[in-house]
């Protein structure tokens, strides 16, 4: 699977790259800007492409501009944004009307390998992937009358790691259940929350956190 | 030098007396011979009007010697009435002094209107009058001997014996009445020489004392000519005439004269005038016809120095050399001695009233200073305001760049450090030394805390989310992490500057704190707009309220930010009520 990186602070995308190779990715582009990039796989398309926010010239939000650039492509590329601060709201940016191939991660996420590479590779699929820090800090946020307090502890796990952008059947190999149950603890969450069900994942994902920003 | 109180009184009892003594004094001439009601009306008027003018005067003018004059010319105008009295000796002191009635009138005339007789040739007429009137008070005062009452006590006067003693001095008394005239004429001559040359205001100040003299000179000349030219047989029917003539114009120059003296009242009043339409200074053409309007000097000219271009303008904005303070024109400098700000050119006719000149210069003084100090104040404030709004953005752009720093530095290197430690965590494989491994593990926490850390302190200190996507979003950020529920509504359909997301931030983000921690409130409604060229921001609880803006750092802070910007800041927190904080700032309209 070819991969771009774009990240201006050397170091870190060697590291950034680094991992990518060993985890069996191809790191076709590895730049330092969004000018960079965004000329990069013009040349040489690439399968899902990981952008930090911040980049020359501004070090302002670069990446999530040139994010929407490839996302507003036909076909959309796949992109991982890596964000220094937890910030909802950019999540809910590039989600958009509720687009796949979106992943909002932490820039210290590339640390946990594992994590990392799950992440790009859901994203590449078409999949979703928001941070459990800025899910867990939406979940965390108060509401008046809050819904969640009507769930049960399992319902919020399963309901953190559906905003996360993760399926059914990876949050049943997560909590170790059934599929079945998943569903039955989905179906409970919606209903709990007012939500209508959501055709698919990533959808899934914009519904769940629009509800924990605005509810 | 009386008070007040006391000269008024003096001239008050001097007014009853004249007004007993001018009557009385009219009756003498009915006495002797058969007068006219009208004659005796212009008798009495001549009088009255030279001792109403004199009283008048010297109550408004105690320091001016015309109010005094005045005053003894009309007694002396009265004095006249008793020569033919039947009492010796009244008849011969009113025939001796009466005669002063005239060179005390051109007294007047010459001391008008300062009350002073400064010129060399008015001193020489001054000299000339009164030296000429005590000589012929003498020659009278022995020349009328026969009907004194020392010579004869209990002699009642006659017209016999007057008309023997003035037969005797006859040829002296042709001479005094030439002398006089002669006098009289070298007053006319100088009084219409200065009306002549005076121009504008000095030559209107100059009218009365051109009808006095030639009230009083023509007097002279009518009585020379009758006395000398007219037949005898034709004097007696025009007498009469003659003196009603003479009397009704010398009312006149009685009043002409004190409306002269206190002339100065209006124009004072002109001068407060003055004094309040310089609030501020005019522009140089309202300037100019206030002065010459409050200095009655149609010819006045007020220059103004630009510094621009180093040279003077006139009122039209003209460049224009100044005159020369001299004979020409008078030149008065406001401001400093050698760099005046304003010249005035007057007509050098209102030197002889120099308090007046003084007086509108210290008003246009007054106004200059005033402009100069407001003008200093306004650059001050304009100064401070610039300075404080520049303090506030080099505090938003060092934050900034602090943030920055602990981003691209410190947490990227940790963000680094981490992955290598990852890394290594791999290399090492899955036959590693547990103890190195639980090493490494520790070491890759205290690298993710770190960063965490960071990442807070980073957010303290200036939002990410704020210079990437704006006041709208990091306002939402900070909702979402607020400890209450906090309701956004967002109106922002654009980026502002810098400093006034900044400031609406930090405003919002101290709102908050003090709601969440003073308040005791359940929710918080966030609003933003723009509107009329301002971003409105308010911030509303539902807490106890009854904050005070004077209690703490929080309000104060908001206040001093806002105000450095221009903006402005209210506070709505009545007991029970929740709190409103309502906060706009100026942001023109990209």
């Amino acid at each position: 699977m070819r991969v771009a990186v774009a990240e201006d602070v050397v170091l870190l995308r060697e590291g950034i790259a680094r991992v990518l190779r060993d985890g069996g990715f191809d790191v076709a582009v590895s730049v330092g800007d969004a000018e960079a990039l965004l000329q990069a796989v013009d040349r040489s398309p690439v399968d899902v492409a990981i952008i930090d926010i911040r980049m020359p010239p501004t070090h302002t939000d670069e990446g999530l501009i040139a994010a929407e650039t490839l996302l507003a492509r036909t076909p959309p590329m796949p992109v991982v944004v890596l964000s220094q601060a937890v910030e909802p709201a950019h999540a809910v940016r590039l989600l958009g009307d509720g687009r796949g191939g979106i992943g909002y991660l932490l820039k210290e996420r590339v640390a946990a390998v594992d994590d990392l590479l799950e992440a790009v590779q859901r994203v590449a699929r078409g999949g979703t992937a928001i941070d459990p820090a800025v899910v867990a800090a939406l979940v965390a946020r108060r509401r008046e009358h809050d819904p969640l307090a009507e769930l049960t502890p399992r319902e919020r796990e399963v309901l953190a790691l559906m905003a996360e952008g993760r399926s059914n059947r990876a949050i049943a190999a997560t909590l170790v259940i059934g599929d079945k149950t998943v569903e039955t603890h989905v179906a409970s969450i919606f209903s709990k929350l007012g939500l209508e069900e959501a055709p698919d994942d990533h959808r899934r994902v914009l519904a769940v956190l629009t509800w924990l920003r605005h509810a | 030098m009386l008070s007040d109180g006391r000269r008024r009184l003096v001239l008050a009892a001097i007014g009853i007396v004249a007004l007993v003594f001018g009557p009385f004094a009219a009756y003498q001439l009915t006495r002797t011979a058969e007068r006219s009601p009208a004659l005796l009306l212009a008798d009495v008027a001549v009088g009255w009007s030279m001792i109403a003018a004199g009283l008048i005067i010297a109550d408004r003018r105690p320091g001016n010697r015309i109010g005094p004059l005045a005053i003894l010319t009309g007694f002396a105008w009265f004095l006249g009435d008793f020569t033919n009295s039947d009492v010796a000796v009244v008849s011969y002191l009113a025939t001796v002094f009466h005669g002063w009635f005239d060179p005390l009138f051109a007294l007047v005339i010459l001391a008008y209107p300062t009350g002073r007789i400064t010129r060399r040739l008015d001193r020489a007429l001054a000299i000339g009058f009164v030296a000429v009137q005590a000589a012929w008070t003498l020659v009278q005062a022995y020349g009328l001997r026969p009907i004194a009452w020392w010579d004869c006590p209990t002699c009642i006067s006659t017209v016999d014996r007057w008309t023997a003693a003035y037969t005797a001095m006859d040829p002296l008394g042709r001479i005094e009445t030439l002398l006089l005239t002669g006098l009289s004429v070298g007053l006319l001559v100088v009084v219409t020489a200065r009306w002549v040359s005076a121009s504008g205001a000095a030559r209107s100040r100059q009218t009365p004392v051109l009808l006095a003299g030639l009230v009083l000179g023509g007097s002279f000349i009518v009585t020379f000519l009758w006395q000398t030219v007219l037949p005898t047989n034709a004097r007696e029917p025009l007498g009469e005439l003659r003196v009603i003539v003479l009397a009704l114009s010398r009312v006149l120059v009685a009043i002409a004269l004190m409306i002269g003296v206190l002339r100065d009242d209006a124009a004072k009043g002109r001068i407060a005038d003055l004094v309040v339409r310089l609030d501020g200074l005019p522009p140089l053409p309202v300037l100019q016809a206030s002065l010459r309007d409050a200095l009655g000097d149609p010819s006045l000219e007020v220059y103004r120095w630009k510094s621009e271009s180093g040279a003077f303008t006139d009122a039209a904005g003209q460049l224009a050399t100044p005159p020369a303070d001299g004979a020409a024109r008078a030149v008065l400098a406001i401001g400093t001695a050698d760099a005046p700000e304003l010249l005035i050119a007057h007509d050098p006719a209102l030197r002889d009233d120099p308090g007046l000149v003084s007086a509108a210069a210290a008003a246009v003084r007054l106004a200059v200073e005033n402009e100069r100090l407001q003008a200093e104040v306004r650059a001050q404030l304009d100064a401070v305001t610039a300075s404080r709004a520049r303090i506030v953005e080099a505090q938003d752009d060092e934050r900034r760049r602090i943030e920055r720093d602990l981003h691209d530095g410190a947490q990227q290197r940790l963000v680094s450090l981490q992955l290598s430690l990852q890394m290594l965590r791999r290399d090492l494989g899955p036959e590693a030394d547990p103890a190195a491994v639980a090493e490494l593990e520790a070491a890759s926490a205290e690298a993710a805390a770190a960063i965490a850390d960071i990442r807070e302190l980073a957010r303290g200190v200036h939002p990410a989310i704020l210079t990437e996507s704006g006041l709208g979003a990091a306002l939402g950020s900070l909702a979402d992490r607020a400890p209450l529920p906090v309701v956004l509504t967002d109106d922002l359909d654009r980026r502002l500057p810098g400093s006034v997301e900044a400031t609406a931030y930090f405003v919002a983000a101290e709102a908050l704190t003090n709601a969440i921690k003073h308040s005791g409130a359940s929710r918080i409604d966030l609003r933003t707009w723009l509107a009329d060229d301002h971003l409105h921001l308010d911030v509303s609880d539902d807490g106890r309220g009854g904050a005070d803006a004077t209690d703490g750092t929080g309000l104060t802070g908001i206040h001093d930010r806002v105000a450095a910007l221009g903006g402005t800041v209210r506070v709505e927190s009545r007991v029970g009520e929740g709190t409103r904080l309502m906060v706009a700032l100026p942001c023109a309209s990209p």
